[in-house]
């Protein structure tokens, strides 16, 4: 079943050039799937669309079902989650418990109820142990898994991560990848994540990529990834495998092409 | 910052700690008009013990109070050269010349300074004793009557704890931009007026472009997670009046009527 | 313009009850024109002690040497301006600091408050924009009408602009898509290598590290605990584990390559050598 659906959505910030053109792909039900594109390609901007933070232009948004419009907007959003990009600027409570608090606020839930609630989504991101802390006294990593608990508490079933690791460092961009992965197969939740790491839509079910606000090419990330010189263009990155096999190529052995280094090395252990 | 005592809270436990911030709040706006009716030195009385009491159990620091009234003692000091000055009532104290020095200066100055002192110290205890962020909940409450008229009680609040929230972040940029604007050779302390125009300017705009980013990033993010302004929300944080609330109210309030009977009796 | 750090501390809020020691007494020498990356989990003090070359901090303990000059603890130092002009620094997300209404004015703002005149700023703004592979049109445009990867490249035009021997930046690539963060890379290779700058980068991409730099430094709870050349640095992926440094992609290639049986020599550091060292392996 089809959880989003895009359907030739057009969107302008400024009516000379179409941030978003005439686009339309679609996530299905359970998938973890990477939209992938360089700084400028309309990626964020389908982030927003998507939960009616901007106004399309023309076509169509379905989500779960729904067309999105006025009326069922906030229907929407209870459906969707999303997790941006700077740690900082979305994290609105003054401590732990009230940022994840904040959403619960929105929906109304009766306040002797929240404490459970908090504790739960806390703990499923491992930040149970934090609840009394200011944001300033946590790491980006520790920001992005509140502000991840804050979204999980209103029970979404699509959660969007807009570029959310792309701030942090190594060790926080890790937490966060198992954490969305997690997420994904043991919650079955639909992901949809927006990226330039070219490392994690190869760890994805389904990539799409974007240039000027077009899909340019989709599928699993064995069929996308492998497009070497399309992705450079697009001023992306190709898997690190792939760097390898080319360089067997390079010194005349031809390997079949893997994504992940654990294909590769597969595929060099029956040259012997 | 670190020297700066007035309205900073000190997250430690005490009994003044645990009051509900409602009721301290009421009792400081209790104490505050009591000390504006002119009741007479011993009509502050109950005021000065109350904050006695408070101070003592706030397992605050003397010295805490003693910083924070020290930026009044200037003002205090010119207050006192123009009541010397100025006033000509009540008996000569000191005679120097043809100019004396009358008792009332030194009553009128001492009314003053007392009133300044008391103002600060309930302020600080206040603040020093409630995390800021109750206190927006408080006010919160105490200005619900005034929604009725209008008063987007709610939204103020929110207001209030959102700029709370990122005044540390704003500072941490603040100080990033400074830095950065340092490095560029921009010194903030020497220089022609026309450089240190330039020298603001390089603070004021960066730091203006990153909070426009910020907010509007805030708002998206507010957004996304079900705000909706002025419609209505439960709330996380509930307060809960106990007796010792009560006495505390209660209490203050008598110091007021004490000082209002002072008033009249005198 | 050698740098010379000798036994350097450096405690936050000192003599207070708040007192953090960030650095504890660090040694370190920089000769001229090296490119050296510095590591370190986040925290670690990496950005408290870049901060000392451009005396934005100053030790508690220790002295640093740049060039002839001597910052000390507790001793007053003069020309901490001209220092700042030897020493470029680029913060994280220097995109923030621009604020003039053209880009040409922006990048000679920093020339300017150093006492070159206004002409010769605004020559060098129209030579370092193109260093920084941008057009010379863009000059006259605002900065706030470019793209955020554009910006950067105009703020440390801004900095190369001053003319700095050094050039101090703090994870300069952070945010960047994979081919914004490739050609600000390569941009300051070409700066160490044609311009013969000393390049000091603050950096968490191992890949970054070993394809770029020459020396590796790295910091753990205030001190530096490792501070070596980059093919003696990634040897193994033990000691980055060690460290808790996630391993670049061909270390971990290695590491998959052994636990199968394939052997590949710990000097091979390039692609190149590990695919003819594997496939040696594999015809014998």
């Amino acid at each position: 079943m089809k959880k989003i659906e895009v359907k030739e959505c057009t969107f302008s910030y400024d009516n000379t050039r179409n941030a978003v053109d005439a686009i339309s792909f679609s996530v299905e039900e359970g998938s973890y799937t990477t939209l992938i594109g360089h700084n400028g390609s309309g990626k964020s901007t389908i982030a927003k669309l998507l939960i009616g933070l901007l106004e399309m232009k023309s076509g169509e948004i379905i989500i779960d079902g729904l067309t999105l419009n006025q009326e069922n907007l906030y229907t929407i959003r209870d459906k969707v989650g999303i997790v941006f990009q700077n740690p900082d600027n979305q994290f609105i409570g003054a401590t732990v418990a009230d940022d994840i608090a904040f959403g619960l606020e929105n929906h109304l839930v009766e306040s002797s109820q929240m404490n459970t609630i908090i504790e739960k989504y806390a703990k499923s991101v491992n930040m149970q142990d934090y609840l009394d802390r200011e944001p300033t006294r946590l790491s980006g990593g520790q920001k992005q898994r509140v502000a991840i608990a804050g979204v999980l508490a209103m029970n979404p079933q699509i959660l969007i991560f807009d570029e959310a690791t792309s701030m942090l460092d190594p060790q926080g961009k890790a937490e966060i990848n198992a954490l969305i992965h997690q997420l994904n197969q043991e919650k079955k939740m639909t992901i949809l994540s927006i990226t330039h790491d070219i490392e994690e839509a190869a760890l994805s079910d389904h990539v799409i990529v974007l240039d000027q606000g077009h899909v340019v090419m989709e599928g699993t990330p064995e069929e996308v990834l492998c497009h070497e010189k399309e992705l450079l263009d697009l001023k992306l990155d190709i898997p690190f495998s792939l760097k390898i096999a080319n360089e067997f190529e390079k010194q005349g052995v031809k390997l079949k092409k893997k994504i992940t280094l654990e294909g590769l090395v597969n595929e060099i252990c029956q040259l012997k | 910052m670190n020297n700066f005592t007035l309205g900073r809270y000190i997250p430690i436990d005490s009994f003044m700690h645990r009051f509900d911030p409602r009721a301290k709040m009421i009792a400081m706006l209790t104490l505050m008009v009591a000390i504006f009716i002119p009741s007479g030195f011993l009509g502050y009385i109950g005021v000065f013990l109350v904050i006695c009491i408070g101070i003592y159990t706030s397992k605050l620091n003397l010295k805490f109070f003693w910083n924070a009234m020290k930026p009044m003692f200037f003002m205090l000091g010119v207050l006192l050269i123009i009541n010397v000055l100025v006033v000509r009532s009540g008996d000569p104290l000191i005679t120097i010349g043809s100019f004396s020095i009358y008792t009332n200066a030194l009553t009128q100055t001492g009314y003053i300074a007392l009133r300044l002192i008391f103002m600060v110290m309930i302020t600080t205890l206040l603040t020093a004793t409630t995390k800021p962020t109750d206190l927006t909940v408080a006010l919160e409450d105490l200005m619900k009557p005034l929604k009725k008229i209008g008063v987007p009680a709610n939204e103020i609040a929110m207001i209030i704890s959102i700029a709370l929230r990122f005044i540390p972040t704003l500072i941490e940029e603040t100080q990033r931009i400074i830095k950065a604007q340092t490095s560029r050779g921009v010194d903030l302390e020497e220089g022609s007026i026309k450089e240190k125009v330039m020298a603001v300017l390089s603070l004021i705009v960066p730091l203006f472009v990153s909070s426009y980013q910020r907010a509007e990033e805030l708002a998206n993010a507010m957004e996304a997670r079900g705000y909706v302004p002025n419609r209505d929300r439960t709330r996380y944080k509930q307060l809960h009046l106990k007796m010792k609330d009560v006495v505390l109210m209660v209490v203050c309030i008598l110091v007021l009527g004490s000082t209002i009977g002072m008033m009249i009796w005198l | 313009m050698p740098i010379e750090i000798i036994n350097l501390s450096h405690e936050y809020n000192a003599k207070t009850p708040l007192a953090k020691v960030a650095l504890c007494d660090i040694n370190v020498k920089i000769s001229d024109g090296e490119m050296i990356a510095l590591i370190g989990e986040t925290g670690s003090g990496k950005s408290t002690l870049v901060q000392h070359l451009n005396a934005l901090l100053l030790p508690t303990e220790g002295k640093i040497q740049i060039g002839d000059q001597i910052i000390e603890a507790n001793v007053k130092s003069h020309g901490l301006k001209q220092l700042r002009k030897k020493v470029g620094l680029v913060f994280q997300f220097p995109e923030y600091q621009l604020f003039e209404e053209t880009i040409l004015k922006d990048i000679a703002f920093g020339p300017k408050n150093f006492g070159v005149s206004a002409e010769e700023a605004e020559q060098k703004a129209r030579e370092m924009i193109k260093i920084v592979g941008l057009d010379e049109n863009y000059l006259e445009k605002s900065p706030f009408e470019c793209s955020g990867g554009e910006r950067r490249r105009i703020a440390i035009a801004g900095i190369l602009a001053m003319g700095p021997d050094i050039l101090v930046l703090d994870e300069p690539t952070a945010g960047l898509d994979p081919k914004g963060a490739k050609d600000m890379m390569d941009l300051f290779k070409r700066i160490n290598e044609d311009f013969h700058k000393t390049v000091l980068i603050v950096s968490h991409d191992m890949e970054q590290v070993m394809t770029y730099c020459q020396r590796v430094i790295v910091m753990n709870h205030g001190k530096i605990i490792e501070d070596c050349n980059v093919h003696e640095f990634f040897q193994s992926s033990d000691l980055l584990k060690q460290l808790h440094i996630n391993p670049p992609a061909l270390l971990q290639f290695k590491d998959l390559c052994k636990e199968k049986g394939i052997e590949i020599s710990k000097d091979a550091l390039s692609i190149e050598e590990c695919v003819r060292e594997i496939l040696k392996g594999v015809k014998r």
